[in-house]
């Protein structure tokens, strides 16, 4: 290499460097709540189904699932502009319904308040009393709204999104030697020990960094980036009905006929899928001479974008299949559909769980590292160390204190009280920003220690409140074989145990003064900082 | 539960870190190979994980499930490591065997 | 270097907020005028090639931004994105939809 080939290079590195730290810095909280509450999205319906206990029923097929619901909708609701069935599969408990009314054909009229969601026993389609409350919902919709007002939780979660790709991109071009230290973790070596733990968990799970920032990008680029699409469309609707088989909506012909029998016409898409399980039922116009039937596929594959077909709701017959896609759209299903890992049979979905956490502990020793390098010994910190070190609190310990407190709510705020879904959710808030603002009144160390060892006890509390206040405890549950109750609970404990490993290792710390590398402060600047950030 | 890519993978990370220099153990009852040799084990072991995933889960869902657990037991054979280098790298004999235990029998 | 990105050698704060402004706003807008020029020419047909542009628009961004940190001359970063973002749009603008 020519020594201006290597100066260049070098210059590369360090300005990547500096904007590495920067950019980190800046997103790292929120991208910290982002990665913590979207790896526990992965268990979404699983949660629900936890949050609801009362929800239990035995596995029935797609077509008798179907049956079930429509037979229970047909009296009370004919005449609907749609029915939006999810059937039950093997990961959700019940079926779930959205029925919206025809619209009052008087323009003055005022719009028909929403109806709520129903709930129907998969085998009898009788309406299920279950607590009311959002489940696995609210982690999946915090992990890109961020409780904020429509839209700016998720622009500044795409916001966010950038900063973690442009961060891996220059991490990457700023770490010199990938493979050198692929395998070197060092503990209890201060600055060192941090660093050496952020190059393993980014480095070693990269693939899933990656794809898993730049699929997250892909999944609101329509909302992101829909430039493209009026470079080439005069009208956007026509890009949605090209690329995702969206028709014009179907207008009633207002004469009534009766809705053909649904178990055959979900036999039927089956058959043309092999087997494949189908997830969703669309009926149009229920009891309308025009009603169809539309059947959408489950996530059986890699692509998201599943395949519909849709029948006439009064013969049955075949009335269109979603067109087949190209390779762009391909592409764009693919990634949406690695981003939400539905596909994924039990052991990918933990596997693809335990990346997610590969991915908070990155950025989590990442924000670690910036104080550890600015710390130095014996002397006040600087107020902007001082803020960082209590961010860096507020999320990485605090933050599952009040995961742990969502679920904790749930078991211990009455069943029938009206408006609990939301005070689950301020349950959440209010322990976890509680805990973060009584940690400011502590010295740093101590904060640490006394945080994390709340949000270890918070979660290792959950499994005690599940069997005290529900019958299906550990016991009962594993007497039972009821394995989402015995993975949650030992889930619950499992994080309970490194919460308090943690705590521990932060209380050992105390006294101890930490240790750095010898030079100055600053070696931002030095050639060394280039392959140490 | 189809966890040898994961089993085949975390063998194969163990001959590469084996074969550099910085983690190579010093010389105790269990033969090393050389280090070359070493390296084109691993490699040989981290394809036949990927394999062994497509083999199972068809190419599709075989690559990404392939990738992710060569990722895991990445992460579990640095963290073990950490702690005991020469059991955790000791652990790649029995990984493989195992491996092809389950292999053999899906 | 750093010390030219940052300003830190002389006249104070405005010509980080200024390149941090550029490769925010600056970058976006060029990234998405890229990617709907991309989008606009590709040879396939409008659906396909309006997903290729918008697939590929974040890795323009991410790219463009991260050089608006490594060129150290701020009026270049300055024309190269805010002048980029309009020349390609632009040209867009007068190409004019497909469909």
């Amino acid at each position: 290499m020519s020594a201006a080939v290597k100066d260049t290079a070098r210059r590369l590195r360090q300005s990547m460097a500096w904007i590495h730290t920067w950019l980190g810095l800046l997103a790292g909280w929120i991208l910290f709540a982002m990665f913590l509450t979207g790896t526990a999205s992965y268990f979404r319906p699983e949660i629900t189904r936890w949050m609801q206990p009362e929800v239990r029923f035995p596995p029935v097929s797609a077509s008798q699932a179907a049956g079930a619901a429509v037979a229970h909708l047909q009296p009370a609701y004919l005449g609907d502009e749609q029915w939006y069935i999810y059937l039950p599969d093997d990961r959700t408990g019940a079926t779930r319904v959205f029925t919206r009314p025809r619209p009052d054909p008087d323009p003055k009229a005022p719009p028909a308040a929403r109806r709520p969601e129903l709930t129907l026993d998969p085998a009898k389609g009788t309406p299920v009393s279950a607590r009311e409350t959002r489940g696995g919902e609210h982690f999946y919709r915090f992990h890109f709204q961020l409780q904020l007002p429509h839209p700016w939780g998720r622009w500044l979660a795409g916001l966010c999104a950038m900063f973690m790709l442009s961060a891996i991109i220059s991490g990457v071009i700023t770490h010199k030697r990938i493979f050198a230290d692929f395998f070197t973790l060092r503990w209890s070596k201060g600055q060192r020990s941090w660093l050496d733990a952020h190059n393993v968990s980014a480095v070693l799970a990269l693939p899933f960094h990656a794809m898993i920032t730049y699929t997250g990008l892909i999944t609101l680029v329509l909302m992101y980036m829909p430039w493209p699409i009026m470079a080439n469309f005069k009208v956007p609707e026509t890009f949605a009905a090209q690329a995702y088989g969206r028709g014009p909506e179907d207008q009633p012909v207002g004469r009534s006929a009766a809705l053909a029998p649904i178990e055959p016409i979900v036999d039927a898409a089956m058959r043309e899928w092999q087997g494949a399980r189908p997830a969703t039922v669309i009926i149009r116009h229920p009891g309308d001479g025009a009603a169809t039937v539309t059947i959408a596929r489950g996530a059986d594959q890699l692509n998201a974008r599943a395949a519909q077909i849709t029948y006439s709701g009064t013969t049955g017959s075949k009335l269109a299949a979603s067109p087949p896609q190209g390779a762009a759209v391909t592409t764009a299903g693919v990634m949406l559909g690695l981003h939400m890992a539905r596909f994924a049979g039990p052991a990918l979905r933990w596997c693809a769980f335990l990346l997610g956490l590969t991915g908070a502990a990155m950025i989590g020793t990442g924000l670690m590292l910036w104080t550890a390098k600015r710390r130095r010994t014996g002397q006040p910190q600087f107020f902007g160390g001082q803020l960082v070190e209590r961010l860096n609190i507020g999320a990485v310990a605090c933050l599952p204190a009040g995961m742990a407190a969502f679920f904790l709510a749930n078991r211990l705020i009455p069943s029938g009280l009206p408006g609990r879904a939301d005070i689950e959710v301020s349950a959440m808030f209010w322990v976890w920003f509680g805990l973060a603002g009584f940690s400011l009144l502590r010295p740093v160390q101590k904060a640490w220690v006394e945080t994390l060892a709340v949000s270890a006890m918070t979660f290792a509390t959950v499994p005690v409140a599940n069997a005290l206040l529900t019958n299906r405890g550990f016991l009962a549950s594993l007497r039972s074989g009821d394995w989402l109750f015995v993975s949650f609970d030992l889930a619950m404990l499992v994080i309970a145990a490194a919460l308090a490993f943690a705590a521990k290792h932060a209380h050992a710390k105390r006294g101890e003064l930490p240790r750095r590398r010898s030079g100055a402060l600053s070696t931002l600047v030095s050639g060394e900082a280039a392959d140490a950030i | 539960m189809p966890f040898e890519a994961g089993l085949y993978a975390y063998a194969g990370l163990a001959c590469l870190a084996t074969s550099m220099g910085r983690h190579r153990p010093r010389p105790g009852r269990v033969p090393l190979p050389h280090p070359q040799y070493a390296r084109a084990i691993g490699a040989t072991l981290l394809a036949l994980a990927v394999l062994t995933a497509v083999r199972r889960l068809g190419p599709e869902q075989g690559i990404v499930a392939g990738v992710a657990q060569i990722c895991l037991a990445a992460g579990l054979l640095v963290l073990l490591m950490s702690w005991r280098q020469r059991t955790a790298l000791a652990l790649a004999l029995p990984a493989v065997a195992l491996a092809t235990l389950l292999a053999a029998s899906a | 270097m750093v010390q030219i990105i940052t300003g830190r050698g002389g006249r104070g704060g405005w010509r980080i907020t200024a390149r941090c402004l550029t490769a925010l706003f600056g970058g976006y807008g060029a990234a998405a005028a890229l990617a709907s020029l991309v989008a606009r020419l590709l040879p396939v047909v409008p659906v396909e090639a309006t997903v290729w542009g918008m697939t590929f628009s974040f890795a323009f961004y991410a790219a463009l931004g991260l050089w608006a940190f490594h060129e150290p001359r701020l009026h270049r970063v300055a024309i190269t994105l805010w002048g980029g973002a309009a020349l390609l749009a632009g040209i867009v603008y007068l190409l004019g939809p497909r469909a």
